[in-house]
């Protein structure tokens, strides 16, 4: 990572309190390395930045991947960090758990009266988690994995590379396709989930339900599991896509109703839908 | 098609309302007066570094420790309200201090080294 934050700071308190955040914002070159992930061909020639440090280095300090960083409610983004080697977005000062990440290498005598007050702040404001450690751990990469791999098939020739990812049969397959490989992922967005490798989800699709991770689904399986012909595939979704082994479809129905507003589903956190403990959100 | 990479790859995508989690209060100071808290640097005991970290901190906070990171445990946070993990020179190479998944201590980890710390516990601020 380079000397700065990336874009605006958002409303969040690490900008105010103690101390106020105020940046003085530059217009950088758009680093080359943000084109070649997802989205970097519509990124503008320019992009709004401000200074943290002044080493005068591209690099030394590190980002976080972006992708699933927010996917769980014990982890945010505090300031993307403009880097030259991974995504636009990629996190330069982030949160999880109890543990706060500063990406940028240098002591305070070379940050920026902007970046000190960042420091500051950031060390205020992860007391605030004390004693509240990370409620998932990352144990898969995020949904949008694949189709950045895919993007790689034809420059990276190791296929032990892309093994946990892609059946052999999809490498041999699209080895001069890559971009009908990623398309295979895009159209299925919602119902990617990784067994393995990744996979689209067609028993999922075969109940027409159209995403694994939202609220609205994992009702309709509940639902499905009172109907003979659909519980064994409810059933097996429900393992699939949960932590919990009730027996009868009545303590399933339990569960939803008693934990509704504090569930989430973290593609990093396994994709999984998971409960956060009760009085964990404001 | 292709605007939505934008959105996909944005900032992340969470598809369940999440705030953030009920926080403890915090320390603030009144005018004029330190931050109330007491910080413990973990880091390269001796080093330019760590005067530049200490010394900085100290004129903003109540109390400052220092201690050798080799050899952290976790442990030595006890007594203190928040830990910053710390190292000079390169991160590739600096000690990694090996911390348990119980350990709770509100904690800032500073550049390669932390980032290498926060992938030993598997967060998402580890280095990928």
């Amino acid at each position: 990572m380079s000397d700065a934050a990336q874009g605006e700071p958002p409303k969040h308190v690490v900008f105010e309190k103690p101390f106020k955040v105020e940046p003085d914002f530059e217009n950088w070159k758009t680093p080359g390395n943000y084109r070649r992930f997802p989205g970097g061909d519509e990124l503008p020639a320019k992009l709004k930045v401000w200074r943290i440090q002044g080493t005068g280095k591209s690099y030394g300090g590190v980002v976080s991947r972006s992708w699933g960083f927010s996917d769980s409610p014990d982890a945010e983004v505090l300031t993307p960090g403009f880097n030259s080697g991974k995504e636009s977005g990629a996190v330069g000062v982030g949160r999880h758990g109890n543990f706060l990440q500063w990406g940028f290498s240098a002591p305070p005598s070379k940050m920026t009266e902007a970046g000190q007050r960042f420091f500051l702040n950031c060390v205020c404001y992860i007391h605030r988690y004390d004693g509240q450690p990370p409620l998932v751990r990352r144990l898969k990469s995020d949904r949008i994995n694949p189709i950045r791999l895919a993007l790689l098939l034809r420059k990276i020739k190791k296929k032990s590379f892309f093994e946990s990812a892609f059946t052999s049969e999809q490498i041999e397959e699209y080895a001069r396709n890559p971009k009908g490989l990623a398309t295979y992922y895009e159209d299925s967005y919602e119902l990617i989930y990784w067994d393995k490798v990744y996979r689209i989800d067609a028993e999922l699709r075969s109940l027409s339900i159209e995403s694994n991770r939202t609220l609205r689904s994992l009702e309709q399986l509940i639902t499905m599991l009172n109907e003979e012909e659909t519980a064994p595939k409810a059933r097996l979704l429900l393992e699939r896509y949960t932590v919990e082994t009730f027996e009868s479809p009545e303590q399933w129905q339990e569960w939803l109703s008693a934990c509704r507003e504090r569930i989430y589903f973290s593609d990093v956190g396994g994709y999984k839908f998971r409960v956060m403990p009760e009085g964990y959100l404001r | 098609m292709r605007s939505r990479w934008l959105m996909l790859s944005g900032l992340g995508l969470t598809v369940l309302s999440c705030s953030l989690p009920a926080p403890s209060p915090a320390v603030e100071p009144g005018d004029g007066e330190k931050i109330h808290l007491k910080l413990l640097y973990a880091g390269h005991e001796g080093s330019d570094r760590e005067k530049d970290f200490v010394s900085f901190l100290r004129q903003h906070f109540d109390k400052v420790d220092a201690v050798e990171l080799a050899g952290f445990t976790g442990k030595q946070a006890d007594g203190h309200d928040v830990v910053i993990i710390d190292y000079d020179g390169d991160g590739f190479k600096s000690p990694r201090p090996k911390l348990s998944r119980e350990y709770s201590r509100s904690t800032v980890t500073v550049g390669v080294l932390g980032a290498f710390v926060c992938g030993s516990l598997n967060l998402k601020s580890g280095y990928l």
